[in-house]
């Protein structure tokens, strides 16, 4: 695509890794002079034209990512998909899950009549969303000069999402923050206190996805619970990290076994919910090894949510209920054992 | 010491051939049979792929017949087969079972060596390279039979003689105690199947394509060669091989890594990225597929499989502009027979009335029908020795 400034409009969908990099993007490419818009939050409808167009057995993410492109193809000229593969410096190789590094791929080959779809490599190097962006001018033909400012301003803007990841923002509102780049429409997750206090680990797409996930975080809220996301610890990539964690290659899923080993440790959590797809692969694998090396504390209830498109919301509501009564018996039995002033 | 290690196809020959010559004991489960399957799905998580669960099963059972060691390949790929070992020796040990875990790859070299040091003794040097000489020779003759007998099943007159060779001298070679002793039972092999009588060509060749133990493992994949052979006469060739997956980690044989390479630069422009799988051999077996003779293709995979669900979504559309025709077989532990029969004879149908020749065995389609056929041969990228082959290959 030749350099065309502002009468180009690149679109991303929002899904998979664009929960990670969406607002660095929109913030690089404004900058650079193009429209970038992201694609609207999941809906029934996208969801379900995103199931239809692609192959049955995959992860809900792939469904939502399809869907997402279907729904942008009309406005813009070209889809902008991250693809995230090494994203972490360490000794040995690191990967992220297969489809989130062949996502532009299955796109490109997966649907037909769509706008061109290109990708935003990040992988490797000193800087990975540096050496991205210059493989993004590139390709695009953005001059060299005005990517180093770009590059400045979309850091801007990954450092101050990620601010609001940490500060405990719903990751939904602080998407939506981040990629306006105006303060979140909605306080913090835990605000109000609440109790009891249910971690929510889960990947960024799934928990930020509101449809997918069927609202657990405000359903969360609602049934009165004080809720923590592994989106606090989004991004921190192993460093500081006070819990052993056994070597993991796929860089997501280890910010997420570590936060949740790091929850059952954390005194103030009084349960926990591992939010995950159905037919997820990486999931299946650091579950049992969450369970079975004992990085989850036996003393936390755990449990596993699986997201499938196929049920309703009713099933799954009703299991949440339930743990979060299961959760507020046990702390009110607790508090009962302690003596009466501490 | 009692090694014991799950299937995978015919590799438990060469590997015992390996363990035995380093002088120690390997333990040999049945094969992986529904049985198995389901006693390893039981006790592994649900959402992870078929591998995982019959290997699971192998290794209890190996576990239940005395094994005392479990050996697993292990490693830090995209993809969740580097972690099988870590996690089913955790299973087990959770299970109440007690063993020795050898998780090649996961621990250093030295530390392998050095368990090994300590189990073979004096000498261990020497006797360790004689056992990997004895290896690969075990692997290259099973690699052999299973091809001369993949080669004569959809030719043979009466069904079953191909297998019944086969059988013999897998056991033959399995038992061969020197490397003279291989080669000569490969050499008799090559005789027996000269011998078994044949009708007539197959009515159509296809290439199969996917996941390794599915495409490998009779158990896994219903027989889904023997199928095409019997039931449909169709020629089908897996893209991979026991003999590829045992040589090509350990460059001992430097003509698969190299295909493998190509492989790689063959499907760049469509999948830039190292999945972990066997995506690569997948997709430069589509691309190949046309040139290599094949009318057709099939794409085998575990049900939740990443890498080739990947190849699942990019496949229609490239066969598609290959003009290749393509048959999607997903398996899993439910996976049952009725119904992939139907699924086959279509798409037979599909392949014989595409190539315009005229159906039927009894007056089959031989020679005059596909002028090309013997003449055109392999040219292969992705043939599964890494070079040309023609279709009769001994
Ligand atoms: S990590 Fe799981 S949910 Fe995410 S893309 Fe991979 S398979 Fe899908
Ligand atoms: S290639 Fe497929 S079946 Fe094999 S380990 Fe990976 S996901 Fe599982």
């Amino acid at each position: 695509m030749e350099y065309g400034g502002r009468s180009h409009v690149v679109g991303i969908p929002r899904a998979m890794a664009a929960y990670k990099y969406a607002p660095f993007l929109v913030a690089f490419l404004e900058e650079c002079g193009f429209r970038a818009v992201v694609s609207p939050p999941t809906s029934t409808s996208i969801l379900r034209e995103g199931s239809a167009a692609c192959v049955e057995d995959v992860c809900v993410a792939v469904k939502v990512l399809f869907g997402q492109a279907l729904r942008l193809k009309e406005e813009v000229d070209l889809l902008l998909v991250p693809r995230p593969v090494k994203v972490e410096r360490r000794p040995h190789d690191t990967f992220t899950c297969p489809k989130l590094m062949a996502a532009p791929d299955m796109l490109k080959h997966g649907l037909k009549d769509i706008p061109p779809v290109e990708e935003f490599l990040v992988s490797g190097g000193r800087d990975p969303l540096r050496r991205g962006c210059l493989g993004l001018a590139r390709r695009l033909g953005i001059p060299l000069g005005l990517v180093r400012r770009a590059y400045g301003k979309g850091l801007e803007a990954h450092r101050g999402y990620h601010e609001l990841l940490r500060s405990g923002v719903h990751p939904t509102r602080a998407l939506e923050a981040a990629v306006a780049g105006r303060p979140p429409a909605d306080g913090l997750l835990a605000a109000g206190g609440g109790s009891p206090t249910v971690a929510v680990v889960g990947h960024p797409y799934l928990l930020g996805d509101g449809h997918v996930s069927h609202h657990l975080l405000d359903r969360l809220r609602n049934l009165g619970a004080r809720v923590v996301t592994s989106c606090l610890y989004e991004g921190l990539g192993g460093d500081g990290f006070p819990v052993p964690v056994p070597p993991l290659s796929w860089s997501y899923e280890r910010e997420l076994a570590e936060s949740a080993a790091i929850f059952s440790r954390r005194g103030d959590v009084d349960g926990m919910l591992y939010v995950t797809s159905f037919g997820c692969g990486p999931d299946s694998l650091v579950l049992e090894l969450l369970r079975r090396e004992g990085l989850v504390r036996p003393g936390v209830p755990f449990m596993e949510l699986v997201l499938d498109e196929h049920d309703g919301p009713t099933g799954f509501h009703t299991r949440v209920e339930a743990f979060v009564d299961m959760l507020r018996r046990r702390v009110s039995q607790r508090e009962d054992r302690l003596p009466p002033h501490g | 010491m009692k090694i014991a290690f799950p299937h995978m196809g015919n590799a438990y020959i060469p590997l015992k051939g390996l363990v035995e010559e380093l002088g120690l004991e390997a333990v040999v489960p049945p094969r992986p049979s529904q049985v198995s399957l389901r006693r390893g799905a039981l006790h592994s998580p649900e959402f992870v792929c078929l591998p995982f669960k019959v290997t699971l099963g192998d290794c209890m059972a190996a576990l239940d017949q005395g094994a005392d060691t479990l050996a697993m390949v292990c490693g830090m790929w995209a993809c969740r087969f580097g972690y099988y070992g870590r996690i089913q020796h955790l299973i087990l040990r959770d299970l109440g079972y007690e063993f020795e875990s050898v998780l090649v790859g996961r621990e250093e070299v030295e530390e392998v060596l050095a368990k090994l040091k300590g189990a073979v003794g004096r000498g261990w040097r020497r006797k360790l390279v004689r056992a990997l000489a004895f290896f690969r020779a075990k692997a290259r003759a099973v690699d052999e039979l299973e091809r001369m007998a993949t080669w004569t099943r959809p030719r043979e007159a009466v069904r079953g003689m191909a297998d019944r060779v086969l059988g013999e001298y897998l056991a033959g070679v399995d038992a061969a105690s020197t490397l003279g002793e291989t080669r000569k039972r490969v050499e008799e092999a090559r005789q027996a199947f000269r011998s078994i009588p044949l009708t007539g060509e197959p009515v159509a060749r296809v290439r199969v394509v996917g996941e390794l133990y599915v495409l490998l493992e009779p158990a896994l994949n219903l027989d889904l060669v023997r199928r095409l052979a019997w039931n449909c006469r169709v020629e089908a060739r897996p893209v991979l091989s026991t003999y590829r997956w045992l040589l090509h980690p350990v460059w001992l044989d430097p003509r698969l890594n190299l295909e493998s390479y190509r492989a790689r630069r063959k499907v760049r422009p469509y999948l830039p990225q190292v999945l972990g799988g066997e995506e690569h051999m997948t997709l430069a077996g589509a691309l190949t597929a046309r040139g290599d003779g094949f009318d057709g293709l099939i794409h085998a995979l575990p049900l939740t499989c990443m890498p080739e669900n990947i190849c699942r979504t990019l496949l229609p559309d490239l066969c598609r502009k290959l003009d290749l025709p393509l048959l999607t077989l997903v398996f899993d532990e439910h996976t049952s027979t009725a119904g992939l029969d139907a699924r086959l004879e279509a798409f037979t149908d599909l392949l014989v009335s595409r190539k315009g020749a005229r159906r039927g065995i009894g007056n089959g389609p031989g020679r005059e029908a596909f002028p090309h056929f013997l003449a055109r041969g392999t040219q292969g990228i992705v043939s599964p020795r890494g070079r040309a082959s023609p279709p009769q290959d001994f």
